[in-house]
């Protein structure tokens, strides 16, 4: 049962901890929850109706519950760059297919509360190749 | 240090850095994330999402096994490590399901069932877990009890779950 496990994690607390939470915890749980959301997302897509998706359901609720307090997390992997947007890029790939810079992944996603960035994104983006832009011969 | 002797130049800077720390706090900015943190930094907060994490889990997991589904790996890692994040702030999720109830648990007893198979009392299902902030239990766990059905069950249950050894369904 789920004894042994939670006798383990005992072990690992230290009592004398004074739990505090801070932004940084926030974005912590927040970024956390992203990659639980993603992950699963993936894994249900791979392997269709399961009993374990009454899970999804349960962390919708969970991460509605925290856009309501105005703890929201942004992932804009798919949409056009902008050099304004409060994002940090990692790196950028020289793609033959673009017309303009796209974002083609996102490694943490922006977290706000309440509309203040706690934690800035950090993505991956795409730029459209030079060669492309080079007139034909 | 008796104030004569206070370097002028020192102590103007004291001053100085002083002003400019109350200057902050008091600042708007630092006002409003302070208000916004307060938001999310009560105990309610914590026991929400704490529980909702935890309902999470249930669900990813085979049950009574602790372990998760084959398919969720992934997912339920990630999830894990969210649970650490918690522990480092002292916070503690306990889910009892499976051990022996006491009356001396601080539990919520929501209701109790007859159960086949069991020589004592048992914690059948838990509705809501219990939380921990530090040592104090900021929320206590709700739970279904299981009672034993009949008297016959109370030779040979298992002396660590209180259950009876279940017979495979092939046999």
């Amino acid at each position: 049962m789920n004894r042994p496990r939670e006798v383990n994690r005992l072990s690992r607390i230290k009592k004398s901890v004074s739990p505090h939470i801070d932004l940084d915890f926030l974005a912590e749980i927040a970024i956390g929850l992203w990659r639980v959301e993603r992950s699963l997302k993936r894994e249900f897509n791979e392997m269709g109706d399961l009993e374990t998706k009454r899970s999804w359901k349960h962390l919708q609720r969970l991460l509605a519950a925290l856009n309501n307090k105005g703890l929201v997390i942004q992932d804009k992997t798919g949409e056009t760059y902008d050099e304004g947007m409060a994002l940090r890029v990692i790196s950028a790939e020289e793609r033959e297919d673009l017309e303009q810079n796209l974002i083609i992944e996102t490694i943490t996603p922006t977290i706000f509360l309440r509309e203040n960035i706690i934690r800035a994104g950090e993505v991956v983006i795409g730029k459209p190749s030079e060669k492309k832009a080079e007139p034909p011969n | 240090m008796p104030i004569d002797n206070v370097d002028s130049v020192k102590f103007n800077d004291l001053i100085q850095s002083l002003d400019s720390m109350v200057a902050n706090l008091a600042s708007p900015e630092f006002q409003t994330q302070l208000k916004n943190l307060s938001a999310v930094n009560d105990e309610a907060f914590i026991t929400d999402l704490a529980t909702r994490l935890w309902r999470v889990r249930q669900n990813l997991e085979k049950p009574g096994s602790g372990e998760p589904f084959d398919e969720v790996q992934r997912g339920y890692r990630h999830l894990e490590r969210l649970f650490s994040h918690l522990e480092e702030l002292g916070i503690r999720v306990m889910d009892r399901t499976g051990e022996f109830y006491d009356a001396g648990m601080a539990l919520k007893v929501v209701s109790s069932e007859p159960m086949d198979g069991i020589g004592r009392v048992v914690i059948k299902e838990t509705i809501e877990p219990a939380i921990y902030r530090g040592t104090r239990l900021i929320q206590p766990s709700q739970v279904v009890i299981g009672v034993p059905l009949s008297k016959e069950s109370e030779t040979g249950p298992n002396r660590k779950t209180g259950l009876m050894p279940t017979k495979d369904k092939n046999d």
